[in-house]
């Protein structure tokens, strides 16, 4: 039974609308002239944002168009934004609350289902518009969605003149995204944009290497990972074991994009960050750019040249060849979706 | 809570009380029977090993275990208390679906001789004991234990071991990892039907 009357629900919606519709008008024209993408050495920007809720919805615009802006002065031809990118706009008809402690599990997941549509529309549409004015490839972090009655966290990728190229349903939604109706993204091949092989995935499909093998068998070189965890406190240790451990067993490049700060009770901290297999980084390190702090706002670039990973890789699969078929036929067999 | 010490000079030193398995990484291969008196002096299971995963194992337990997971790579498994623990080469570690199967199937312990790796988050073991959520241990050189880091208070996934001079020890609570998968159930949202669909192997 729903937690939230329907006539709440209606006008929270209606209100939100109202409020969305108020914003900037979408750009038309493009500032930057029409260039070919680059083939082999790729520039790549990843944004840290502060999720607090914003009272406006300019203010968030503005923020968003900032990193255009930031990333197009810096000649990246890739852009990624984090997880849940518009949940801050809730802020304009919600106070910025401990929502997520003091709200039922049902109404939580009432809201979300309610207040998701327009949210989704107007990231969708502002970060399209962004793409085409600032002529940038976006993976525009996630947003929730209602897809025939599911509720998803879906990663959508613009190409440089604004249009939907790619997106991708979150794998492995977390056990608070699922009490809160999140459902695991449909069983689908991940998909992969030309030139560079560049594919996505949302926070917690980084924690498997098996998202990584999936994107690399159809082709990806870089997988761009929108993340937004909910972890108070940022230890090396917690974040090493996502992207970055994923890349040094699966050879790519991953990118990864983080919401830090206060979203309605919920304290989340990340870097931004360019990590690839050890042997690609000068220092041996594995990280090609990582912002300072887990949290507040920054934007971090980096160069990754493509034939450098393909030779990695080729060198990789030749040391540590995926086991044979019969062993993972074996291996997936132990049962069905946990 | 088994209490497991790692012999780290080059020859068997005298025997102790108190433990419940010995790890020894030899230089090479020591002869069976040396080890097999060793086992029987201290009464107490060990695992003699070289750099080339020769292998030898003597006592009532650990007892090795037949398994077709083992079909691949060099590892090898053994039952010991109760629970299964492996030994696996470091190349075997850079292939995440070895560590997987062995913890799909049972394994909670997984023994390597990995390099030194700084940071240690490049070290494979270290991966395979964070995405499994299982106990992983170095031994050689450089002795560590790696573990899920919701069971590590600075949440780094590196647990102490007690070293004094040569001797090196730890006592491992089996259990605990139950606890870092109520708290983050990697396992549970493993898509095993997605994975076969989407089949990355031929």
């Amino acid at each position: 039974m729903s937690q939230v009357s329907f006539a709440t629900r209606s006008v929270l919606n209606m209100w939100l609308k109202v409020k969305l519709n108020r914003d900037l008008p979408l750009p038309t024209s493009r500032v930057i002239s029409n260039m070919p993408l680059p083939r082999e050495r790729v520039k790549i920007g990843a944004v840290q944002w502060d999720a607090q809720p914003v009272g406006q919805v300019q203010q968030w615009s503005q923020r968003i168009q900032r990193f255009f802006e930031q990333a197009a002065d810096d000649h990246c031809h890739l852009l990624v934004f984090p997880e849940y990118l518009p949940l801050s706009l809730l802020g304009s008809i919600m106070p910025p609350s401990n929502a997520v402690q003091t709200l039922t599990d049902d109404t939580i997941r009432d809201l979300l289902r309610s207040l998701a549509p327009p949210i989704y529309r107007h990231w969708y549409r502002w970060m399209s518009a962004m793409s085409r004015q600032y002529r940038l490839t976006t993976v525009a972090g996630s947003a929730l969605m209602v897809d025939h009655g599911r509720l998803l966290n879906v990663t959508v990728t613009f190409d440089q003149s604004g249009t939907e190229s790619m997106r991708q349903a979150k794998w492995h939604p977390l056990v608070d995204e699922q009490r809160w109706g999140v459902v695991p993204g449909p069983i689908a091949a991940p998909q992969v944009m030309l030139p560079w092989g560049l594919s996505s995935a949302v926070c917690n499909d980084a924690t498997y290497y098996e998202t990584f093998r999936m994107a690399q068998a159809q082709g990806a070189r870089l997988l761009a990972v929108p993340i937004a965890d909910p972890e108070a406190r940022y230890t090396l240790g917690k974040a090493r074991r996502g992207c970055f451990s994923q890349v040094q067993d699966v050879p790519m490049v991953g990118v990864v994009a983080a919401a830090t700060g206060r979203l309605f009770g919920l304290r989340l901290t990340g870097k931004a960050g360019i990590y690839v297999p050890s042997a690609m980084s000068a220092d041996g390190s594995g990280v090609l750019a990582e912002s300072l702090h887990p949290v507040g706002e920054s934007f971090v670039s980096a160069v990754v040249s493509l034939p450098e990973l393909d030779r990695v890789q080729r060198e990789h699969r030749a040391q540590f060849p995926v086991p044979p078929g019969e062993f993972l036929d074996a291996l997936y067999q132990f049962g069905e979706d946990g | 809570m088994p209490n497991i010490w790692i012999i780290r000079e080059n020859e068997l030193p005298a025997p102790r009380t108190g433990y419940d398995l010995v790890l020894w990484m030899a230089p090479r291969l020591p002869a069976e029977v040396q080890v097999r008196t060793w086992a029987g002096w201290s009464e107490t299971p060990i695992i003699a090993w070289d750099a080339s995963g020769a292998m030898l194992a003597f006592n009532a337990q650990p007892q090795e275990w037949k398994h077709t997971i083992l079909a691949i790579g060099s590892g090898r498994v053994f039952k010991f208390q109760g629970h299964y623990i492996a030994w696996l080469v470091e190349a075997d570690l850079r292939i995440p679906e070895i560590p997987r199967a062995l913890a799909v199937a049972g394994v909670t312990l997984i023994i390597s001789t990995t390099a030194h790796w700084t940071p240690v988050y490049l070290n494979p073991l270290w991966r395979a004991a964070q995405a499994n959520q299982i106990w992983g241990m170095t031994v050689g050189e450089y002795p560590a234990l790696f573990g899920p880091c919701e069971l590590d208070p600075a949440e780094e996934g590196v647990m102490p071991l007690t070293s004094e001079g040569t001797l090196c020890s730890v006592s491992l609570d089996f259990n605990q990892l139950s606890e870092a998968r109520r708290i983050f159930p990697v396992h549970q949202g493993l898509r095993a039907n997605l994975y076969r669909t989407q089949k990355w192997w031929s």
